[in-house]
């Protein structure tokens, strides 16, 4: 049965971009538009951008959607330009992206085993990293660990002396920008006995990630937490992701202070497998407003060139990650992208009965299988591929020759009304 | 000596919708093309079909939420199970296809349902929280616009380490959402006994919405009882006339008769602020005035401020203001606020706002920008599925298509609508770090102004 549904979702994700949907489809939202959709379905099956497709922006009417670059011819050839990023700008031991961008944490449990492969074997064959979220390190993800980032994140599921070593960066999750300040809940239904397993929990039970950490009341108790994974681990690299609130910037200095290399931002409208509507909606800015403040902020402490500041929550597109380089990141994550890349319709169901109806975001024995871990890798790395090609491009046409030249250009940008 | 403390809480009750409500996807099946699908599927697997594994893949179709599960499968669909999950279209593009549903679209007014694009509406969240009670939660990210106007264009703050623990599932710190209605002593005097001699002319609700009164004609019996019930199970006010008998109830008095007559009610709304000075020697419990945003309200808030207990500031049903050029209610409240601060006078008077407060995030967003407690109109008719005659904006002008209702169930779905919104009142608290609702009055450090905070971040770019 799995392999009936799985070649025939396979066949029609192949299919849409070409034969297009009626005006009046239900697919896509303002956000991540139906074009946006098929678009990022298109890359991933052919590794290139589409010609006839809007693969740039939404419809959101605001923020990255009204942004655009001042192009302008230049000698400079596509392949010369770099995308590779440093990520340990403070300290010995350097971590080198291949591209500006890597895997945001989903847990085992909120998406798939075989989904979460498919993104570890494109981030060891791209050259970037993917991240375990906090659900534990499944011992599948092992051959992977050079490209593996794990979580230390409020609920401590899964967190060991083990996993921390087994990584490359260490990533400290205080907030997420879909539900700041509230915590994660994966629902009874999801934790099947593997998770419950990873989780170090009860098979169906609900499971609560409170809010705050409860061992953390201060940037001095956020440092004794650095002290004891550099301990576990002497050369991982620690990332601090936190939400976007009003004083984002002092949680940045504050991050950077207690040891950080990676400050990572992730705004309001970023992703989730559940949270509350009101939340995503209302709560914390988006991340366009909040980078700048902070590369201002940590530009003026005299301490930009000494941390790397990654932005996510919200970045569906080659340029949305070339728009929050020049607003100032170093570079960004992704999440939403790459689950549209292996047919997600961004429907908002993940964490409906079964969970996601093409098996990404579930725990479901049937559903999962129809996500094949060489598929999906296959679908990330044609749509890396066609990002890359994208923000080459992009960057050689505003005569630059490496992506680290365009942090902070807001020069380079155009505010479309 | 018993403590008579008890934490609030309030319990929430399926309550299906009485009348049909469309849903925001249609999905389509072309059945020549399934017909065709059915018998290429079935010649595929005809020498398979004796297995049962075989069968089971023949039968299973593309939906797993029950689409196709009828008797007739894909050539009657069950549209109202629909989730957009557009499964089926991925499956079989040439066959199926699920598009918006103009009859979701067409529901409510413009303020109530400005778009479908997103599968959600502010009317489609009210019905769902009117329903269950609960807090509406979906995977993925945020659907909508980037920023909007009004409430839209705004958002709340967080803190990202210290704030106390969230209420109610992980309860362990209490967080309170009362706030009170009058005008409180600034502070306590006692005679030579030792007795006290300060009076407050207060009354406590433990969550900051009251219920307006709704003009006649957006309202009926059923719905006024409902509304009465309702606000005594939640132990909040409802605003409303002719109320002689009701403790629970704020009476609204356009003479000094019926102000006489409102004796046993909690507190008084004036109509007219000219009866102030009269209406004070007949009751002595809170007195307020019901302030329409027109021309000038700011200067009437402060000179009203002196001698009132509370003011009711109301713009119109979809949050604008009564001027000529007209604003938003938020602007309304900042000015307000604002201005009775520099009189040295905020501590003095309760504000409550009301107009166009339709979604739980209002809420804390009025708080923020300066009110103390909010009063809700046309939610009220949504969670009822009273159906508005065209716009519902002006309520002298507003209709509704009149339809009885069972009142213990009209009673049933706005319990639930404030069970959901009391949740996401504290979900909006906790992340915020603040543990009591009396703090979020004027509070403008924990909201970011989308104004403000695009032209910082986008300022020296060219075009902006």
């Amino acid at each position: 049965m799995a392999e009936k549904h799985r070649a025939h979702i396979r066949r029609g994700i192949e299919l849409l971009p070409q034969l297009g949907l009626p005006q009046d489809s239900a697919l896509g939202d303002l956000r991540w538009t139906k074009e946006l959709i098929l678009a990022t379905w298109w890359q991933a099956l052919t590794g290139k951008s589409p010609e006839n497709i809007e693969h740039r922006i939404g419809a959101s009417g605001g923020g990255f959607d009204r942004l655009d670059f001042k192009l302008s011819s230049s000698g400079i050839a596509a392949e010369q330009v770099s995308l590779s990023i440093p990520l340990n700008r403070r300290d010995s031991g350097q971590v080198t992206l291949s591209l500006p961008w890597y895997g945001g944490g989903m847990s085992l449990g909120s998406v798939s085993l075989n989904f979460m492969l498919s993104r570890a074997m494109a981030a060891k064959a791209a050259g970037t990293l993917t991240s375990t979220g906090e659900g534990g390190y499944p011992s599948e993800l092992l051959p992977y660990k050079d490209h593996v980032i794990t979580q230390v994140a409020t609920g401590m599921f899964g967190v060991s002396e083990e996993t921390i070593q087994s990584c490359r960066v260490m990533e400290f999750k205080y907030a997420q920008g879909a539900k700041p300040g509230l915590g994660g809940h994966l629902l009874a239904d999801k934790v099947t006995a593997e998770v419950a397993r990873m989780r170090e929990s009860a098979e169906k039970t609900s499971l609560y990630s409170p809010f705050p950490f409860h061992s953390v009341y201060s940037v001095e108790d956020h440092k004794k937490h650095v002290d004891w994974v550099k301990t576990v681990h002497p050369g991982v690299l620690v990332s601090v992701k936190v939400s976007t609130p009003i004083d984002v910037e002092m949680v940045a200095i504050g991050s950077y202070d207690a040891g950080a290399h990676i400050i990572h931002i992730d705004g309001g409208y970023g992703g989730t497998g559940a949270a509350p509507e009101i939340a995503k909606k209302n709560i914390a800015m988006p991340i366009e407003l909040a980078i700048p403040r902070v590369h201002r902020y940590l530009s003026s402490e005299g301490v930009r060139d000494k941390v790397t500041l990654i932005a996510s929550g919200g970045i569906r597109t080659a340029y949305d990650v070339a728009k929050a380089i020049a607003l100032g990141a170093d570079g960004c994550v992704i999440g939403t992208a790459e689950t549209i890349a292996v047919g997600c319709t961004h429907c908002g169901n993940c964490e409906r009965g079964r969970g996601c109806q093409i098996g990404i975001c579930t725990t479901d024995e049937l559903l999962g299988q129809f996500i094949q871990p060489e598929w999906g890798a296959r679908r990330l790395l044609n749509l890396y591929s066609s990002w890359a090609a994208q923000l080459r491009e992009l960057l050689a046409s505003l005569g630059l020759k490496s992506v680290q030249e365009l942090r902070g250009r807001k020069d380079l940008l155009v505010y479309r009304r | 000596m018993g403590s008579t403390y008890r934490m609030f809480r309030l319990r929430a009750e399926e309550t299906p919708p009485l009348f049909p409500q469309p849903g925001p996807f249609l999905p389509k099946v072309s059945k020549p093309g399934l017909a065709r699908l059915i018998l290429k599927e079935a010649l595929g697997y005809n020498r398979k079909l004796l297995g049962s594994a075989h069968r089971e893949a023949l039968l299973s179709r593309p939906c797993i939420y029950g689409v196709f599960s009828g008797p007739f499968g894909g050539f009657s669909p069950r549209v109202e199970k629909c989730t957009g999950c557009m499964r089926c279209v991925q499956e079989h593009p040439e066959v199926c296809s699920v598009v918006r549903n103009p009859a979701f679209a067409e529901q409510g007014d413009s303020y109530w349902t400005p778009t479908a694009a997103t599968g959600s509406t502010p009317l489609s969240t009210v019905l769902y929280e009117a329903h269950t009670g609960k807090v509406p939660v979906r995977g993925m990210g945020y659907k909508g616009a980037f920023r909007g106007e009004g409430w839209d264009a705004m958002w709340t703050d967080m803190s990202e380490i210290v704030r106390p623990t969230r209420d109610g599932v992980y309860g362990r710190e209490y967080i309170s959402t009362s706030v009170d209605i009058g005008r409180r002593a600034s502070h306590l005097e006692f005679d030579a006994s030792g007795d006290l001699i300060t009076s407050s002319r207060t009354v406590e609700i433990p969550i900051p919405i009251i219920f307006d009164a709704l003009p006649e004609q957006v309202s009926n019996a059923d719905i006024t009882e409902s509304i009465r019930t309702a606000a005594g199970n939640v132990g909040t006010l409802f605003v409303g006339r002719y109320v002689q008998k009701e403790a629970r109830c704020i009476a609204l008095a356009g003479d000094l008769d019926s102000v006489r007559a409102a004796q046993r009610c909690a507190a008084i709304e004036l109509e007219d602020a000219a009866l102030l000075q009269e209406a004070r020697k007949l009751f002595s419990g809170p007195l307020g005035v019901r302030l329409p945003t027109k021309e000038g309200f700011v200067e009437r808030a402060v000179e009203l401020s002196r001698t009132a207990d509370f003011l009711h500031l109301c713009a119109d049903y979809h949050g604008r203001t009564f001027e000529s050029t007209e604003r938003h209610l938020k602007d309304a409240l900042l000015d307000v606020h604002q201005r009775l601060v520099q009189e040295g006078i905020r501590n003095e008077v309760t504000l409550i706002a009301s107009g166009g407060i339709i979604l739980a995030e209002h809420i804390p967003k009025a708080l923020l920008c300066g009110a103390d407690a909010v009063a809700l109109d046309t939610a009220l008719l949504v969670a009822l599925q009273a159906r508005f005659l065209g716009e519902c904006r002006f309520p002298e002008r507003s209709a509704i298509q009149r339809h009885r209702i069972p009142v213990e169930w009209g009673t049933r779905r706005i319990l639930n609508l404030m069970t959901s919104w009391h949740h996401q009142l504290i979900e909006m608290m906790s992340a915020m770090g603040v543990r009591e609702a009396r703090r979020l009055r004027g509070n403008v450090g924990r909201a970011l102004f989308a104004d403000e905070l695009e032209r910082e971040a986008f300022g020296d770019i060219q075009g902006y």
